[in-house]
């Protein structure tokens, strides 16, 4: 025992440079500034395809893509901005925040960490490949199945669904590793007299994500599995010819997909619960109650999954189930929305733009959530399903719900992660034209959905070309707004007004004891809670 | 509250064993599934729409239904259509002779075409037409008269809910250049008829008329 803390403080002593730095670290603090990293070139990788889409969609008619090539980057963006960009980005948070939050010297398993984070750009190399070996000789057909990958078009695309295929296992081993590091970390190394409910509640937020990660992901790198044997092994799981049945394929495929829209939220509900007590000057109101609507909102995510898939075919009682089920979780979501607005509720608040970016949140995720229950209604669904409704539906979920929660996160402890200030006027007017381009890019899906315009075309029937039009013009004035916020990030880490320990005078907690930025290693000995 | 590395290894090991076990439970859903679905009655939507209409068969008890019959001329055709047999109160299972008398009041020959709208249409599937002027086209010359059968069964499993029901003929004029011409209120009586009437569609006759009827919506 002894012999472990005296090899473990003299690793500590020497302080790596260079690329072994990096390579080998085992710092959560590094680890994190990685994934952070990476998750911010993979959202631009992700929102480059996004710009073709709707370059593409400018006009009606075909363009500058043809309708293989044009699914292929509808594939690959809807991939890297989920497994690339959302996933890490709150990883990257977890690994930065977590130890500092709950006065840890480090994750709990630190080599472990370095793993996770280090499988993921040979995964994302897997990943950009399975979308560009269709243009070298004997590559194949393009990914045109969409995200979702459903056979029997899955097991025809050609050997560029299996670079997809391991890239989705490495995704998914990297996430289960760092979520076993992120619940063992919690669940030991909280400093003495930080128990369960005195722990911030973007610890919660992850440790219920971690949770959920552990429970669906293996699922989908079992049915991504059958795929692949049934790809190249003979086997049936999904072949009806053989005895299999490709619906299963999408019941394992939504028993992980709709979880996941949960674990990308959630980080972010998290960060929001930290940055608008901060920017009110007021305790979170209803702190258990919002623990306790994460727990409700992962449990009852697990079991509603065919809310997806209710044109296949099911029993009335079966859709009434799902649908019930489905339409329940916005009681929880709507109690955490009401937990923020009562929170707001006369306190001083300042806007900031972590809280701009948070108060975004909290009303145009409202907009998604409503337009989740419409969809969750299963006569309207028949009508909405594979419409734009369902895109402009879960942009304005994941678009507010995740990114704006993570700029808001990204922007609250960026002072603390760099140590300067960043450029609060620039930021403000990111938040403007990026919230006001992103609404006039996505509302007018929802008209056009409702009229009839179906997802994953190419092409559109002319009386879609004004909305499709101004969504376009929009689409890319929202996209190239992220240059300004790559720029605002660059000036911070560059320099800037040094930042005080604690950078926001309304906010609390552990991690604005230390100073900004945080030594390489911190809570060495362990804070004293109160 | 910290505790010692052996305790996070116990910790992480307990929580990698439930990834691995949820890896298991994705395989293990495979074989289990269709049962799953069979016990919980999954499949079973489309059971009603892929049941095969076959010839009226006696073996479940017959019961009284009344059928009314009802006939309209689409305003395209000058003809007189009206039904001889008005009302029948019939058994179930045992097949029934109605007819209908047409009369072309136009000066030329024109065909026309009649094509049934059955109320309530939950009861369409039941109703078993074995002869019907409808399979065919109908051509009549100037001034001529002619009288229609329709020889049918009510199915026996008819949902015992619906002991009412309305057959509705519409005689339309097929000639393409008569369904283009854009008229007015009167394609509201073939609107209904694309979801419910069933065999030996004219085909010629659908498709001439469809973009006549899309403007009209």
């Amino acid at each position: 025992m002894s012999t472990t803390a005296s090899a473990l403080h003299s690793e500590h002593e020497h302080h790596p440079y260079g690329w072994r730095r990096w390579l080998f670290s085992t710092n959560h603090k590094d680890i994190g500034t990685l994934y952070l990293l990476f998750a911010l070139t993979m959202f631009f990788l992700g929102g480059l395809s996004a710009m073709a889409i709707r370059a593409e969609l400018l006009y009606p008619g075909l363009q500058m893509l043809d309708p293989d090539l044009y699914n292929n980057i509808l594939t690959n963006h809807a991939l890297i901005m989920i497994f690339g960009a959302v996933m890490p980005a709150g990883a990257g948070i977890a690994n930065w925040m977590i130890p500092l939050m709950i006065g840890a010297p480090d994750m709990a398993l630190p080599r472990l960490n370095n793993l996770s984070f280090w499988i993921l750009p040979a995964a994302a190399m897997m990943l950009v490949l399975s979308f560009i070996v269709p243009f070298f000789p004997g590559g194949g057909t393009q990914v045109n199945t969409g995200w979702t990958l459903y056979p029997p078009l899955s097991v025809q695309v050609g050997m560029s669904m299996d670079f997809l295929i391991f890239a989705i296992h490495l995704l998914g081993i990297s996430s289960v590793l760092a979520s076993i590091n992120i619940i063992v970390t919690i669940l030991n190394m909280r400093a003495p007299g930080m128990t369960m409910f005195k722990m911030p509640i973007f610890c919660w937020a992850w440790f219920v994500t971690a949770f959920l990660l552990i429970l669906v992901v293996p699922i989908i790198a079992g049915g991504v599995t059958m795929l692949l044997f049934d790809r190249h092994f003979g086997t049936s799981f999904f072949n009806a010819a053989g005895g299999g049945d490709p619906v299963l394929f999408q019941h394992l495929f939504w028993f992980f997909g709709h979880p996941e829209v949960y674990i990308l939220i959630l980080p972010a509900i998290g960060a929001l619960a930290q940055v608008i007590p901060a920017f009110s000057r007021k305790p979170l109101f209803g702190y258990k109650s919002t623990v306790g609507s994460m727990l409700v909102i992962a449990t009852l995510g697990m079991v509603v999954w065919a809310h997806h898939q209710y044109t296949i075919g099911m029993s009335l009682g079966t859709v009434s189930y799902f649908m019930i089920g489905t339409i329940l979780i916005s009681i929880p979501v709507g109690l955490i929305i009401f937990n923020f607005i009562a929170t707001m509720w006369r306190g001083a608040m300042t806007f900031e733009t972590p809280m701009l970016f948070a108060t975004a949140m909290v009303l145009l995720f409202s907009f998604g959530g409503l337009t989740g229950v419409m969809l969750a209604v299963i006569p309207a669904d028949v009508q909405y399903h594979d419409s734009m409704f369902v895109v402009a539906h879960f942009h304005y979920v994941l678009i507010p719900g995740a990114i704006y929660g993570l700029f808001a996160a990204v922007f609250y402890w960026l002072p603390k992660w760099t140590g300067h200030m960043y450029d609060e006027k620039l930021a403000k007017i990111f938040f403007w034209v990026n919230m006001i381009s992103f609404n006039i890019t996505f509302f007018p899906q929802h008209f056009l959905g409702l009229a009839g315009m179906p997802r994953r075309i190419i092409d559109y029937n002319v009386i879609f070309a004004e909305f499709n039009f101004l969504s376009s013009v929009a689409g890319l004035i929202y996209g190239f707004s992220h240059l300004l916020f790559l720029y605002i990030i660059i000036k911070a880490i560059r320099g800037g007004q040094q930042a005080k320990n604690k950078v926001w005078e309304g906010a609390t907690g552990l991690e604005w004891e230390l100073p900004s930025p945080p030594p390489f290693h911190s809570w060495e000995t362990a804070p004293k809670i109160k | 509250m910290t505790r010692s590395p052996p305790a996070h290894r116990r910790t992480a090991l307990l929580i990698g064993g439930i990834a691995l076990g949820m890896f298991g439970l994705g395989f293990a859903l495979a074989p289990y599934y269709s049962q799953i679905c069979a016990a919980l009655g999954i499949q079973v939507a489309n059971a009603p729409r892929t049941r095969v209409l076959g010839p009226p068969s006696a073996e479940p008890v017959a019961r009284p239904v009344t059928v009314r019959f009802d006939a309209n001329v689409n305003g395209n055709l000058p003809w007189e259509f009206a039904p001889v047999t008005r009302k029948l109160e019939i058994n179930t299972g045992s097949l029934h002779n109605a007819t209908f008398r047409v009369r072309n009041l136009g000066d030329r020959t024109l065909t026309g075409r009649a094509v049934v709208n059955i109320t309530p249409w939950q009861a369409t599937p039941y109703v078993d037409k074995t002869e019907c002027f409808c399979f065919q086209e109908q051509p009549l010359a100037a001034g001529e008269e002619a009288e229609l059968t329709l020889r049918f069964a009510v199915l026996p499993d008819l949902p015992s809910e619906y002991s009412n029901i309305t057959l509705s003929y519409t005689f339309m004029n097929i000639d393409p250049d008569a369904v283009a011409r854009p008229h007015g209120h009167d394609d509201d009586h073939s609107h209904d008829d694309h979801h419910s009437h069933d065999k030996g569609r004219d085909q010629a006759h659908e498709t001439a008329h469809e973009p006549a009827q899309r403007h009209a919506e």
